[in-house]
């Protein structure tokens, strides 16, 4: 068969026969259909070679052409391990195979074949560690063999995004019995979404024979496909993979390069069944496919899928597959049917009709290769003679295609993830799922239903339950009885030389797993473990039962005693662009954020914030940050501080709750002063601080830390919420944004443009608050000193900021008014001696230890925290936040470095230092530093260590500048 | 002190979205920033009485808003807390004086969305697919009609999304409002979730 010479429709139900692709293949040329995946469309170019496997690098070709296995993993230039069977051809793509010295056709590593013996099962476990420093010597030969594929580092990621999806129930899987259920419930008026990773609908009818006539799939397909184009309430997602089962029916199905997150009320999970294959030796061969691949390779590519086959099978499916063969051109020379009594009369009649052999208690005991090792070109059979032996001598037949059909294990990995149990029969070779997740219904063949009038009635029973748990329908449906048996209970033939692969993936052969279990190894967890089966590529799809046989036959137990491993998300290899792919970082703007940038603001993170460090580069940090801070104490600058948090609190209980909430005394607080606010947490932790404004006798305007005030909202509500006072609590931080004028001439700049608030000292004194505008725009002013100079903070409505910002950078033109940022902000409270919750704070400090018992009123009878604050206070005291100083050619102490009680190894830690910074107004180094309460004393020396040394600072009396506070209370 | 209204001053407010639709932008949906709108909020228990008394018809329960007479958009964010909102931006002087009205009313409690939030108008048919892509909440046609209100995170942030088309069979006009310092992030994600559409 040439590339383009395809069997005639309608076969081929997924290729455009009018539309020729070009591409390349290990850099040959080749020429498919539009609809080919590229495994198809080299199997039509007889180019069946197409990956090396793992461990022996043997010739591995499409096993399922399902993308159920790794032998079709490929590589594209931009993205390695490309399942080449799901994998659509592309103009002019470039596709190379994987794993391989030298080529793929001439591989230099096939010779590890030969040194299988010197790599038992878990040799790696115990190889390249002795003798010592050995290992060094072998990481780089492992690390250059290990792994599959090459990332392209050179990579530009594309757009992956996520949606949300909703429904009343998600069908999982869109063959006869999905479908099925989808029609009945949609039919019953629930909103469903039918979900199916192919790329048409229609699982095992599009592909697999029901009947001897063969007109069977395609009447049903029919049927079920037009129902569901007259039901708008079922949305199709086909190419769409529902990779886990979470709960309550939480489903990520990824499509394409979206994620899709679906919440369904009821889920049916129709999801099939694998096909499995047979354990003989030189299984793996190329040309050796499952029988439901061979019929994929026929009906959705047209492609014929060899010249002269045979059927290996253990049920009735393999003769179905082989009348279809035969039909469509291909030398079926004989099935080997392993079962003694063979199948009915009427497929065995057909069969023969079509001059097919039969042989029954018989099997493939081993593949033969072509010349080249790189095809099949011959099979052995032999008579069975009991479980897993068989006859001494048997017959060779040529051929190229051997078709397998051991039998279906059910894809039962998304029901597991949800707690399902797999349990097997070991008589009749049947799988059946108990303990499904509520609000989840299972049908078709993962049901062990598998008669296509049984599958069809099953996907309904199971709609029908969904409908009942919707409350769409009232009655449930009988159970369905399927008596169809598809399994062949021993479909496991060891041969003496070997090579018989349990699992394809890692190259593990009956003897690896056997040689398991005699290690001591006997659960199937840790066989899996120790010997890798199932944890490659395909995650066990036909591993996991033929490796629960034969660790039960070697510890003597049953299969359902042994179990399978357990199923973990994701179904299929998920990428990180999925799970990465458009992620939401929702970050914050001041109304002057635009200004800032084009003032040229070295911008950082604030928590979601974005605030100015300084104004300039970075790379002149300390320059800029002594500019303006010099201007804050010369002239005049202004910050924008609108991150700060607010919070207002309205009603006749506000005093009371500002009183119940923060430690001094709020009661008598008069209206238009501001009052320092300090607050703890019932620990006596002081948690947060502010400045309160008494707006009016039922009336405060507080603010708080940026990073805080959500947490002090969050509390003040849950306490009110027990209190029952009657006050409205609003976080109106994003409502009002705010400046900070300072400096000697702020008073000058401020007066310009705020004419209708008298601004003078007498009339605005120290901690005053006053309600004014500017331009017509209402502000509210605050005489605050947190850098230790006369200083205005204004509060505006958000949506003024810009315009006032404006006018007040206009203002100050005259008086060189500088903009400053957070870290020279930092520096100037520092030099004042402010603390700044957070940073010179932990998680333990006190308002003794912060020497703020001067905001604490004692005589009041509560407040949150005050039980705990009385009795931390009351303990013998361990270390105090103190000012310090030290010489500016010393190493600068960092946050965070350790404080000693002595210096030396042997020294204990006392505390640590919570800011540091160069002083320009006092030449030196000044900081805040918890140390050991011996220490605390002004004038006393203690040591810090800065990078392994020790150097000396002395405690200082705060604030390092103006301790009079004139400055800030200048008239 | 004297009166503190921050509905004053409409021609001065600014909105913080300082990069609106890039180059090139193509969709069904539009998307129009109406942070510079009219509007106010008020909370407390007499706020439904007080509305009332003011001639505006109120949704009955919360999370439903209805379009008054007078053309505001009326939001009942909870039992006691309601949102009046002028999309025609011609209602300002109403907004006004009702801010002015409410002062030193017991329990009604002015809020500040007029500068708290932004305000977003988004049309098109697309648009309640597109909130598939950035609102875990199904807001899907049938299940989000006009007149209802979903106080939920949109991209992350927190949001009130209300569907205010014209009618029940419809569902192409939304209304979000969403913290005014994080509207830019809203602004950028919402533009790139409806370039699909």
């Amino acid at each position: 068969m040439s590339a383009l010479n395809r069997l005639p429709a309608p076969m081929g139900s997924l290729i455009n026969r009018n539309k020729k692709i070009n591409f390349e293949f290990e850099d040959y040329r080749y020429i498919g259909f539009e609809g080919d995946t590229i495994a198809s469309a080299l199997i039509a170019n007889d180019q069946w070679l197409m990956s090396r496997s793992f461990k022996y690098h043997r010739p591995r070709a499409p096993l399922t052409m399902a993308g159920q296995d790794a032998n079709t993993l490929v590589q594209l230039p931009e993205e390695p391990n490309v399942l080449a069977d799901r994998t659509n051809i592309t103009k002019g793509m470039c596709v190379f195979g994987q794993n391989y010295s030298g080529t793929l056709e001439d591989d230099a590593d096939d010779k590890l074949g030969y040194a299988g013996r010197f790599m038992p099962v878990g040799f790696y476990y115990r190889a390249f560690y002795k003798p010592k420093g050995v290992w060094d010597k072998w990481e780089p030969f492992i690390r250059k063999k290990a792994g599959l594929g090459f990332a392209d580092l050179t990579f530009r990621p594309s757009y992956y995004d996520k949606a949300y999806g909703f429904c009343d129930l998600a069908v999982v899987g869109a063959g006869p019995a999905g479908l099925a259920a989808a029609i009945k419930a949609a039919e019953a008026g629930a909103d469903v979404i039918l979900i199916d990773e192919n790329k048409q609908l229609g699982g095992a009818l599009t592909y697999h024979r029901f009947d001897t006539q063969g007109g069977l799939a395609e009447s049903t397909l029919q049927s079920l496909l037009a129902k569901v184009e007259q039901l708008p309430n079922i949305r199709v997602m086909t190419d769409a993979v529902c990779n886990a089962w979470f709960s309550d029916n939480y489903l990520p199905v990824i499509q394409g390069k979206r994620m899709h997150k679906i919440r369904a009320k009821q889920c049916v999970v129709a999801s099939g069944a694998f096909e499995q294959h047979v354990v003989f030796r030189n299984n793996d061969l190329p040309g050796v496919v499952m029988s439901s691949a061979a019929m994929r390779l026929m009906k959705h590519y047209a492609i014929k899928p060899g010249d002269r086959s045979v059927v290996l099978t253990g049920n009735d499916d393999g003769y179905l597959a082989a009348i279809e063969m035969a039909q469509q051109g291909v030398t079926v020379s004989l099935i080997v049917d392993m079962r003694k009594e063979g199948a009915s009369s009427e497929l065995s009649d057909m069969a023969k009709s079509l001059g097919i052999a039969i042989k029954t208690n018989s099997t493939v005991f081993e593949a033969v290769s072509s010349h080249d090792k790189k095809h099949l070109a011959a099979v052995r059979i032999h008579s069975i003679t009991e479980q897993g032996k068989v006859a001494r001598n048997g017959v060779t037949i040529p051929c190229d295609l051997l078709c397998m059909s051991a039998g279906y294990m059910p894809t039962y990995q998304l029901l597991c993830q949800g707690g399902a149990k797999l349990q097997y029969d070991d008589v009749s070779a049947r799988f059946t799922l108990t303990g499904l997740p509520k609000g989840v219904a299972i049908a078709g063949s993962v049901n062990g239903v598998h008669d296509l009038e049984a599958v069809i009635k099953d996907g309904q029973k199971a709609a029908q339950d969904a409908l009942v748990a919707l409350g769409l329908a009232e009655v449930p449906m009988d159970t369905v009885v399927c008596t169809k048996n598809t399994n062949f209970d021993w479909p496991i033939f060891k041969h003496p030389k070997g090579k018989e692969f349990v699992d394809l993936d890692e190259d593990l052969q009956t003897k690896d797993i056997i040689n398991a279990t005699r290690l001591g190894y006997r659960d199937i967890q840790l066989v899996k473990r120790f010997s890798t089966v199932g944890m490659g590529p395909s995650q066990g799809r036909h591993s996991a039962l033929p490796t629960a046989r034969l660790v039960a036959k070697a510890t003597l137990r049953t299969v359902s005693e042994t179990g399978v491993t357990t199923a973990r998300p994701p179904f299929v290899p998920e990428k990180l662009a999925n799970i990465a792919g458009r992620i939401f970082n929702p970050h914050r703007y001041t109304p002057m954020h635009k200004r800032h940038l084009e003032l040229g603001a070295h911008m950082i993170p604030a928590g979601v914030w974005r605030r100015p460090a300084f104004y300039g580069s970075k790379d002149k940090r300390e320059e800029w940050i002594q500019q303006e801070a010099l201007a804050v104490r010369n002239s005049v600058g202004i910050i924008d501080v609108s991150t700060l948090g607010g919070i207002e609190l309205r009603g006749p209980d506000a005093a009371e709750f500002m009183n119940r909430m923060y430690t001094f005394a709020f009661l008598k607080q008069p209206v238009g002063k501001t009052r320092y606010a300090v607050l703890t947490n019932e620990q006596g932790v002081v948690v947060d601080d502010g400045v309160a404004c008494r707006i009016a006798e039922d009336h405060f305007y507080v603010t708080a830390t940026t990073g805080g005030v959500d947490a002090v909202y969050r509390e003040m509500t849950k306490w009110n919420a027990q209190w029952r006072l009657k006050v409205d609590i609003a976080n109106v931080t994003s409502a009002f944004s705010a400046v900070n004028i300072a400096g000697p001439l702020a008073r000058k700049v401020l007066e310009k443009v705020c004419t209708d608030v008298d601004l003078s000292n007498e009339a605005f004194p120290y901690l005053g608050y006053r309600e004014g505008s500017i331009d017509g725009m209402p502000v509210r002013l605050m005489r605050v000193g947190f850098v230790g100079e006369l200083g205005y903070e204004v509060h505006m409505p958000t949506l003024f900021a810009l315009k006032i910002w404006d006018e007040l950078m206009a203002a100050g033109k005259a008086f060189d008014i500088r903009p400053f940022g957070v870290e020279t902000q930092r520096l100037l409270r520092l030099e004042k001696g402010h603390i700044i919750v957070s940073q010179d704070t932990d998680g333990m400090s006190h308002p003794g230890e912060l020497s703020l018992d001067w905001a604490i009123a004692r005589k009041k009878p509560f407040y949150v925290g005050s039980r705990s604050v009385d009795i931390v206070m009351a303990r013998q005291q361990t270390r105090k936040l103190v000012g310090f100083k030290l010489d500016k050619l010393s190493s600068k102490p960092e946050e965070g470095h350790i404080v000693l009680d002595a210096a030396g190894s042997d020294a204990n830690i006392t505390g640590n230092v919570t800011s540091c910074e160069y002083s320009p107004t006092l030449d030196a180094y000044i900081g805040l530093a918890f140390v050991g309460i011996e220490q605390q004393d002004e004038g006393k020396t203690f040591p810090i260590r800065v990078n392994g040394q020790e150097v000396w600072a002395t405690v200082v009396a705060l604030p390092f500048y103006d301790p009079t506070g004139a400055r800030q209370e200048v008239a | 002190m004297a009166e503190f209204i921050v509905s004053e001053s409409a021609e001065s407010r600014q909105s913080q979205i300082f990069s609106l639709l890039p180059s090139g932008y193509q969709s069904t949906i539009q998307l129009q920033d109406s942070t510079t709108k009219s509007r106010v909020g008020f909370r407390g228990v007499g706020v439904e009485a007080f509305l009332t008394s003011q001639g505006i018809e109120l949704p009955s329960a919360p999370n439903q808003a209805v379009l008054s007479s007078a053309g505001l958009w009326v939001l009942r964010l909870s039992k006691t807390e309601f949102w009046l909102v002028d999309l025609t931006d011609e209602l300002a002087n109403n907004i006004l004086v009702l801010e002015q009205q409410a002062q030193g009313l017991a329990d009604v409690y002015r809020l500040y969305c007029q500068h708290s939030h932004g305000v977003f108008e988004m049309s098109g048919k697309p648009a309640s697919k597109m909130f598939a892509k950035v609102c875990g909440v199904d807001l899907s046609h049938g299940m989000f009609s006009s007149g209802c209100i979903a106080q939920t995170s949109v991209a992350r942030v927190n949001a009130i999304v209300v569907n205010v088309s014209a009618s029940k069979d419809e569902s192409d006009q939304y209304l979000l409002l969403s913290d005014v310092s994080s509207s830019q992030h809203l602004w950028d994600a919402l533009i790139d979730a409806a370039q699909e559409f």
